[in-house]
């Protein structure tokens, strides 16, 4: 055997197993949901959120919703907000130095006036420069935070300090919640007697294509365009199958930056968001989780598989990429940050299966694929490719990647069922089919790019241009 | 390579069937969907026919208007048909009151939907198991008491917590006597659920109080502490206070603000005896407390303590401190650190929202 054909054996075998390992963690995340999702559904299927509703024994919220430059939409935005159904509510905009006129707007359409306010910096975040409030009763809820620019960690730490209440759920302005979402994501902190629950999250929608009339969701469809139809087979198989598998598992290291329920407490303790990082959301729940390993108290990150949040999935190659760039930078951010942990069993799952997941299969994957295709090229320039089994070997893998996405298309039918016209169903199997090669390699790519990106110090957020839901008439995106 | 074929055969095969299966499952629910439209607008006129009625048989009184065909009883067997037509009786049960509710009652039972609850309570899935226990509950079955009652300790949190909640149902605050026994910690969520379920009742003595005030369950002693803030029980006035040394923090919390809702005159003094010992949530908690509770005579303790405390405590003592005694800020003006950061602010915010 020559050293060439060695360093090949060595190189597929390795790319071999490497993948087997991946498929076989797949079978496993599929399987372990199913139970998962059944059981939660048989708990709810009468469970009634009214006696939250009214209940004065609920714990105190405080959202938290970080604007910049959203003048367009703000009014409506914070509309939707303002009529969520919870009694002990406060909604708290953080108007992050918006270089638009979105504080004048708010300041007319909520009749807000500026009032003497203590800020009491628990956590690191930049100038208050104003704390507002409403005049009439009605908008009584609403606090705007007026502040010096200093991103959107830097806002969610200035709402910390600001927020009266118990817990805190960070959300982005422009998703549209449901009605009910904070009933049923106040449950997981309650239910549990022997587990301090930490932060929950819900299950994130893609909101291309649906209705949206004054700030709520009127009618649900799958999105028109190709790119937002394709991310949301994605967020039904990360969602459904992922995380309320890592959930049963009580591993998740994620909950959406977009929506998601944190204990104040906790947080503060953890000094809050971290500025330094583009993963804040990812960092903040890994920060607390080893915070609560590390006194070794039990504790829990609870997800519900409800689509409690609804947002706007970038519709071109040029955002969706610069998304993709920032989450892989986000992630490899918060594993350095946290690397102690790596097979550390002092943190128990999180230490020993959570971390090693995420630094193998989610820091690592686009890079062994990337690495994977340059050699794929070269190994056939050389004349080194056994075509029958590359080809029996690729159809394999892809072959697995369209059952997998068929099974979380099914759990979705089998359970919430969002899309009820069949034809919005054989779409989205026709999504799972193109996916590997229309969008999956574009994803490697921005991924490969987000590396880069990290290696020369590019640190920033990354603009992301949105359509916005808000149209003087009920419209489809 | 053999290992490689069966693979992709194996995974082609399981994807077919699961499209298969999905289509089968698409047809079905929108054929369910379609069926059910109908059942569910036959089913509405005959609750609202029901809800209005003055006749005891109102089966018979839905059969002859044709609201009901002469056959439902053999409709009954349908299952999808018959927890349909349940659900949506439990849920209109549950909104109403008085005759409407009663003349649900009738028509479930004359429907014969009882022996069906009943033979359901006997299944091995806990969900439906608890269902029915609901069900049973809703619909006033008092017959059935015995059978839930069965259940009050059950290990599965679901089915005893319905259980928990159908007694109180039939019986009335004397429901509550399973905290005497009860081995499973109660959730804040099951909490709830029974308060929700006692605000329905008519106020009423309970006994018991004494005895959960000393539960070595510590979820019963704060359920009880709770019960006894909301109905204002004065008499154990001494058992809450003796909750207030309790060795969890949790329950001195629940009985610091239970103190507060049937407090005495030497319970502000009371609760500025426990501050100094208490860790910063409870402490949090007394210094509301006597914003509720205090008067002028706690004034010289706020004062004493508000220069040792955390930014989020001393705004809270002045909050009470503005709100016990009409000259409380002009005198908390007096002291230098009230001109200086970030007592100065804090007084500026309280005062604003004072004149609010």
């Amino acid at each position: 055997m020559s050293w060439q054909q060695l360093i090949f054996n060595i190189f597929t075998d390795g790319i071999l197993l490497y993948s087997i390992i991946l498929l076989s963690y797949y079978v496993f995340i599929g399987i372990f949901s199913i139970g998962e999702i059944r059981h939660y559904l048989r708990k709810n299927s009468f469970t009634d959120y009214r006696i939250l509703a009214s209940s004065s024994e609920t714990p105190s919220i405080s959202i938290i919703a970080p604007a910049y430059n959203e003048g367009a939409n703000v009014i409506e935005n914070v509309r939707s907000l303002l009529s969520i159904h919870y009694n002990k509510l406060e909604v708290l905009v953080v108007n992050d130095g918006s270089k638009d006129d979105s504080l004048e707007k708010l300041i007319i359409a909520y009749d807000l006036i500026k009032q003497p306010f203590f800020v009491n910096e628990r956590v690191s975040a930049k100038k208050v420069l104003g704390v507002y409030k409403s005049q009439n009763p009605v908008y009584r809820k609403l606090v705007v935070i007026d502040k010096v620019n200093g991103g959107k960690a830097d806002a969610l730490n200035a709402g910390i300090n600001i927020s009266q209440n118990d817990f805190i759920v960070c959300i982005d302005v422009d998703c549209i919640l449901e009605q009910d979402a904070l009933l049923k994501l106040a449950k997981p902190f309650l239910e549990s007697t022997t587990h301090r629950v930490i932060a929950a999250g819900g299950v994130i929608r893609i909101a291309n294509g649906c209705v949206i009339e004054k700030g709520r969701l009127i009618k649900i469809n799958l999105p028109d365009k190709f790119l937002p139809r394709i991310q949301t087979l994605e967020y039904i198989r990360a969602f459904l199958l992922g995380r309320m598998a890592w959930s049963r598992l009580n591993g998740l290291l994620l909950i959406s930056g977009a929506f998601g329920a944190f204990d104040k407490e906790i947080v503060i303790n953890c000094g809050g968001y971290d500025h330094n990082t583009v993963g804040e959301d990812m960092e903040l729940v890994v920060r607390m989780r080893k915070y609560m390993e590390e006194r070794g108290d039990p504790y829990k990150v609870g997800f519900i598989p409800d689509p409690l949040c609804w947002t706007e999935a970038p519709d071109t190659f040029k955002i969706l990429g610069r998304q993709r760039n920032r989450w892989t930078r986000g992630t490899i951010e918060t594993l350095k940050l946290h690397r102690i942990m790596f097979f550390n069993p002092k943190y128990s799952i999180l230490g020993l299966l959570s971390y090693p997941y995420w630094f193998f299969f989610e820091f690592l994957a686009p890079i062994i694929e990337f690495i994977g295709f340059i050699s794929f090229i070269l190994f056939a320039l050389l004349g080194l490719t056994d075509w029958v089994f590359f080809l029996q070997l690729l159809f394999l893998i892809l072959s697995f990647g369209f059952l997998y996405s068929v099974f979380a298309i099914l759990m979705e039918v089998l359970s919430y069922n969002q899309y009820k016209n069949s034809k919005d169903i054989f779409r989205l199997v026709m999504a799972a089919l193109l996916e590997p090669f229309m969008f999956h390699p574009f994803v490697v790519w921005s991924a490969i790019m987000g590396n880069l990106d990290l290696l020369r110090n590019k640190n920033t957020w990354g603009e992301m241009t949105r359509q916005g839901f808000n149209q003087p008439k009920p419209k489809k995106l | 390579m053999a290992y490689f074929k069966i693979s992709l055969f194996l995974i082609l095969g399981i994807t077919v069937c699961m499209l298969l299966f999905m289509i089968i499952i698409l047809k079905k629910k929108n054929y369910r969907r379609a069926k059910y439209q109908e059942w569910e607008d036959r089913i509405n006129l005959a609750i609202n026919t029901a809800i209005f009625s003055d006749e005891e048989d109102i089966i018979n009184r839905l059969i002859s208007s044709s609201i009901i065909p002469q056959n439902v009883i053999s409709l009954m067997r349908n299952s999808t048909f018959r927890k349909l037509l349940t659900s949506k009786i439990v849920a209109a049960s549950k909104s109403l009151s008085g005759n409407s509710e009663s003349n649900l009652k009738k028509l479930y039972v004359q429907l014969g939907l009882e022996q069906y609850a009943l033979l359901s309570l006997k299944q091995s899935l806990w969900h439906i198991k608890a269902k029915r226990i609901q069900e049973i509950g809703v619909m006033g079955l008092q017959s059935s008491l015995n059978d839930i009652k069965g259940y009050l300790n059950d290990k599965n949190e679901l089915i005893r917590t319905e259980a928990q909640v159908s007694v109180i149902k039939l019986t009335g605050f004397s429901g509550l006597n399973f905290l005497d026994s009860i081995h499973y910690k109660i959730s804040e969520w099951n909490q709830i659920i029974l308060l929700r379920e006692l605000s329905h009742l008519p106020p009423e003595d309970f006994h018991g109080m004494n005895k959960w005030l000393k539960s070595d369950n510590n979820s019963v002693v704060a359920f009880a502490l709770k019960l006894a803030g909301i109905y204002h029980r004065f008499a154990f006035y001494n058992d809450i206070e003796i909750c207030l040394y309790h060795s969890d923090p949790d329950i001195r919390f629940q009985a610091i603000q239970t103190i507060a809702m049937v407090y005495k005159e030497k319970t502000a003094a009371l609760l500025k005896g426990l501050f100094p010992e208490e860790n910063q949530k409870n402490k949090k908690e007394i210094i509301k407390a006597l914003k509720v509770i205090g008067n002028e005579e706690d004034i010289p303790f706020l004062f004493e303590i508000i220069g040792n405390l955390d930014n989020e405590m001393k705004l809270m003592v002045v909050d009470t401190i503005a709100n016990i005694s009409s000259d409380g800020l002009t005198d908390l003006k007096k002291i230098p650190e009230a001109h200086e950061y970030p007592l100065n602010e804090m007084i500026q915010q309280i005062e604003y929202t004072i004149k609010q």
